[in-house]
């Protein structure tokens, strides 16, 4: 018996394929807002905690629940992830992060930040977070019950407020502009978005520039703990390439990269390369590509 | 009154050599503080200041999370004292072990009521300890934290969302996890490094704490991970205007 913990994301579809690779059609027990949790009961059974509060208040709830699960599963997002890591540790079981693949009883996933792929027999209950994009769960059907916590955290949302910044939709968009620190001050983005506007692309980054110097929003970086995305062009520009920003492009169809350092790791992994200065190359894509 | 951050002695895998059988060769790689969990080690230090509460980091792993240099560099960056649990089974550790591990640590210290936690390690980057000691030791997990206010047991947590940011009170005991630019940690000044010899730190052994390994998973088979192949063109134009003509063409002739 296999169950997937559900938060505010319905496309859990990656999941499911794991959950039934392994022998076990899955149930899902959803502790976020009820229209996930019914939007969900059209293809698998659901049982959706019914309560206020955040998903971090429900723990108990989910914990409860989930404790006879021989495959405890979630997509690897916040919300998801922090419940799989207490099942797993409230009933002592392993908990595998990175898992890209399974059959029978063995799991494949990635280890060391992406480096290293293992596959690794599973002979008992184990917690499995599984990477990948978002997928929609094909249609099938399901059903909807309600389960009414009999204990909970004391945790209560006071305040929330909105982001400013225009959310773009990274792993829909067929061209993608990565930029990195490479990139000396906020205002130089204002030439990488012209460069965007010609070609058509989106623009995200490494996480140093939407974590470390907060010039994009968290949603647009990309690597393993970011978004991963698979466009028909990736271009980087003053991207170094580390591994972990690599494992989140790696699908891409294209990759073109834009940096003044010739040994910089991301020239072993692109398509076509440039080793120049990126203020001096991307005003002049910029031009050349409007001269066509 | 004590509050807890848990921080990881780790290299990062960027450094090490990794053999095409997935086997790594940490020689040349040195460990350090894991790369995030200095910020988690100065969010604590500030709540703690603010809070008049004394702080305790603690780290387990193999023995050299109790080596002179992982205590130095742990100690210079703010603690009041190191509590680790060093034992060669500890290597590698996963999520679910770990999580118990630095439970168990927390409840021998006792009257703790708030571990703070980085948002993930250099070496394996799964995002999970926070939540597993949380789960073992039956407390909420904040992760994506901002800021952290209040004081232990009336919290007031500053989370990053999908949308934006929210603010979450809570009530009792907690583990929260920092996001990677919580705070601008502090470099550890000579003052601090020689400061950081003198101060208290503890090993707890491992089969005191009475944890469970948790077991039921066998590696098969492991292997590096290569990237797809790409064709690597390079353009070496010296002149701009020509790269940029010739990388014009060639997104025009394969995008
Ligand atoms: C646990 C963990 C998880 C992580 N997760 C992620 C993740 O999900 N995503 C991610 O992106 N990173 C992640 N990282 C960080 C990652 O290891 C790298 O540090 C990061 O990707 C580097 O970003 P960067 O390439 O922008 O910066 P740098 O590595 O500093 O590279 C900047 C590049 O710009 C080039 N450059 C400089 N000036 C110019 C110029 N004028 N013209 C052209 N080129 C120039 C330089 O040659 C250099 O190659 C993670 C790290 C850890 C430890």
């Amino acid at each position: 018996m296999s169950v997937i913990l559900v938060v505010d994301n319905a496309g859990i579809g990656n999941v499911v394929e794991i959950a039934q690779a392994l022998g076990s059609q899955p149930t899902v027990i959803a502790a976020g807002p009820k229209q996930i949790a019914e939007e969900l009961s059209g293809s698998l059974a659901v049982t959706w905690i019914a309560a206020d509060g955040p998903a971090e208040a429900l723990a108990p709830a989910v914990i409860a629940l989930a404790a006879d699960a021989d495959v405890v599963l979630a997509a690897d997002r916040s919300a998801e992830r922090a419940l799989l890591g207490q099942v797993a540790a409230a009933r002592s079981i392993p908990v595998l992060p990175a898992v890209t693949g399974a059959a029978g009883n063995t799991v494949s996933r990635t280890t060391l930040n992406g480096l290293v792929a293992v596959t690794e027999a599973v002979s008992g209950p184990v917690a499995l977070l599984v990477s990948g994009a978002p997928k929609p769960v094909p249609a099938g059907s399901g059903s909807f019950q309600e389960a009414t916590p009999a204990a909970t955290y004391q945790v209560a949302v006071v305040s929330e407020s909105a982001s400013q910044q225009a959310q773009v939709d990274l792993a829909g968009a067929s061209r993608v502009i990565g930029v990195g620190r490479g990139i000396k001050a906020e205002a130089d983005l204002a030439m990488i978005e012209e460069l965007a506007a010609k070609l058509g692309a989106a623009i995200a980054c490494s996480r140093p520039i939407a974590e470390g110097v907060g010039w994009l929003p968290r949603d647009r970086y990309l690597g393993v703990s970011g978004q991963v995305i698979a466009p028909a062009l990736y271009l980087a520009v003053g991207i170094s390439g580390q591994v972990q920003h690599m494992v989140g492009v790696r699908g891409s169809k294209a990759v073109v990269a834009i940096n003044s350092d010739p040994n910089a790791p991301i020239f072993n992994e692109c398509d076509a390369g440039v080793v120049a200065d990126l203020y001096q190359i991307v005003p002049a894509l910029t031009a050349a590509l409007g001269a066509s | 009154m004590s509050v807890v951050v848990a921080y990881k002695w780790a290299a990062s895998p960027n450094d090490a050599s990794i053999a095409p059988d997935g086997s790594a060769d940490w020689s040349r790689a040195k460990a350090a503080i894991s790369e995030y969990d200095p910020v988690a080690i100065q969010v604590a230090r500030d709540f703690a200041d603010a809070a008049q509460a004394e702080l305790i980091g603690i780290s387990i792993g193999a023995p050299d999370v109790a080596g002179s240099l992982a205590k130095k560099a742990a100690l210079s960056r703010g603690l009041d004292k190191a509590v680790l649990v060093a034992d060669e089974s500890l290597a590698g550790a996963g999520a679910t072990l770990t999580g118990k591990v630095i439970a168990a640590a927390v409840n021998q210290i006792g009257g703790v009521e708030l571990v703070i936690t980085g948002d993930s390690s250099v070496d394996i980057g799964a995002h999970l300890v926070s939540a597993t000691i949380a789960g073992a030791l039956g407390w909420p997990v904040i992760p994506d934290a901002l800021a952290v206010a209040g004081k232990p047991g009336e919290l007031e947590v500053t989370q990053v969302t999908a949308s934006g940011t929210r603010t979450l009170r809570v009530t009792g005991p907690a583990v929260v996890a920092v996001t990677a630019d919580a705070a601008q940690p502090k470099i550890p000044g000579m003052k601090e490094i020689l400061g950081a010899g003198k101060k208290p730190s503890e090993e707890l052994p491992l089969a005191g704490l009475g944890v469970v390994v948790p077991t039921g998973v066998d590696t098969q088979a492991s292997s590096r991970v290569e990237p797809p192949p790409r064709a690597k063109q390079l353009i070496t134009a010296g002149d701009p205007t020509e790269a940029a003509a010739e990388l014009a063409a060639w997104l025009r002739a394969n995008v």
